[in-house]
């Protein structure tokens, strides 16, 4: 089995905004954007991931990818 | 703020109360065991105890009157057997006089023993509960269902269903001794302590424990996906 690797903090530095105010504008805490972006998030929701794609103006591929086991 | 500092204050009497228990009961416990010993000490070859005499072919039948001139006997007119006192004196140390001891004390204090376990892990969850309750404000529930506590219920769990099995193997090694040592023609000796007075629903107490820190198990896991989904 690969993972799913968060490339949000690589997206966040492009379009050079923080943690802090990238939760705001998507309306959830800190804390929780914290947990996305380090990669302890279990599962993220469509609303969520809509709302980051629409502040970080991307795509879903940009943030989540996928790694196979032999790729490591 | 109140509310909270309400919760912690009850937490804590509950700890202190659990302590206080405790702490009755092991005393009690130490000083029964060592009254034991200096009892053992003092007859280091007497063997006594109680035992069950059946007969091999017909059943007792007894009257009153015959009740009354049997002297030292207990009589139950329930069950099909005598109850007797007996006392044993063996001649030179032997490894068995020392094993029965050993049964015999662990055999009293077995459900005593089983209480203090309960209490000292039920004291460890509430404990855990007041020290996280210490460091951070969040829900009460996720100080109590942890993969620690959870242990502890399962320790608990596993005492109520191995408990009958110690009776057993003590019921057991009993009947063995009284067999070899405690011979009377024509009758049958067992020990007092029977099968069905055994606790086996212990057992049950035990599996339902079992069942309920499953469910809570699943709960953890339930709760731990939901936070963490963003």
């Amino acid at each position: 089995m690969g993972e799913i690797i968060v490339n949000l903090d690589v997206m966040m530095a492009k379009r050079k905004i923080s943690l802090g105010e990238l939760a705001t504008k998507i309306d959830i805490t800190p804390a929780n954007l914290s947990v996305l972006k380090t990669g302890k998030a279990k599962a993220i929701r469509f609303s969520t991931l809509m709302a980051i794609c629409n502040v970080l103006d991307c795509q879903p591929g940009d943030i989540l990818e996928y790694k196979t086991e032999t790729n490591n | 703020m109140g509310k909270l500092r309400y919760k912690l204050l009850k937490l804590k009497t509950i700890r202190l109360s659990f302590d206080i228990i405790f702490i009755a009961v092991a005393l009690f416990l130490v000083t029964f065991l060592v009254i034991n010993v200096i009892l053992i000490c003092q007859n280091q070859l007497i063997i006594a105890g109680n035992a069950a005499i059946y007969p091999n072919k017909e059943p007792i039948v007894l009257d009153v009157d015959t009740c009354s001139q049997i002297n030292g006997v207990n009589l139950d007119f329930k069950s099909e057997f005598i109850k007797v006192k007996y006392k044993m004196l063996f001649s030179e140390k032997h490894s068995v006089i020392i094993f029965y001891h050993v049964l015999k004390i662990l055999t009293l204090n077995l459900p005593l023993i089983l209480f203090l376990f309960i209490l000292f892990h039920l004291r460890n969850i509430i404990n855990s509960v007041l020290k996280e309750f210490n460091q951070k404000k969040r829900l009460i529930s996720h100080y109590i269902f942890n993969k620690k506590n959870i242990k502890r219920l399962h320790y608990i769990a596993y005492a109520f269903i191995i408990f009958p099995f110690i009776e057993l193997s003590a019921y057991w090694a009993d009947n063995l001794l009284l067999e070899q040592y405690f011979v009377l023609k024509g009758m049958k000796v067992r020990s007092i302590i029977s099968l069905q007075i055994l606790s086996w629903d212990y057992i049950i107490i035990g599996l339902i424990f079992i069942t309920i820190i499953e469910v809570i198990r699943r709960g953890i896991a339930l709760q731990e996906e939901q936070d963490l989904t963003i």
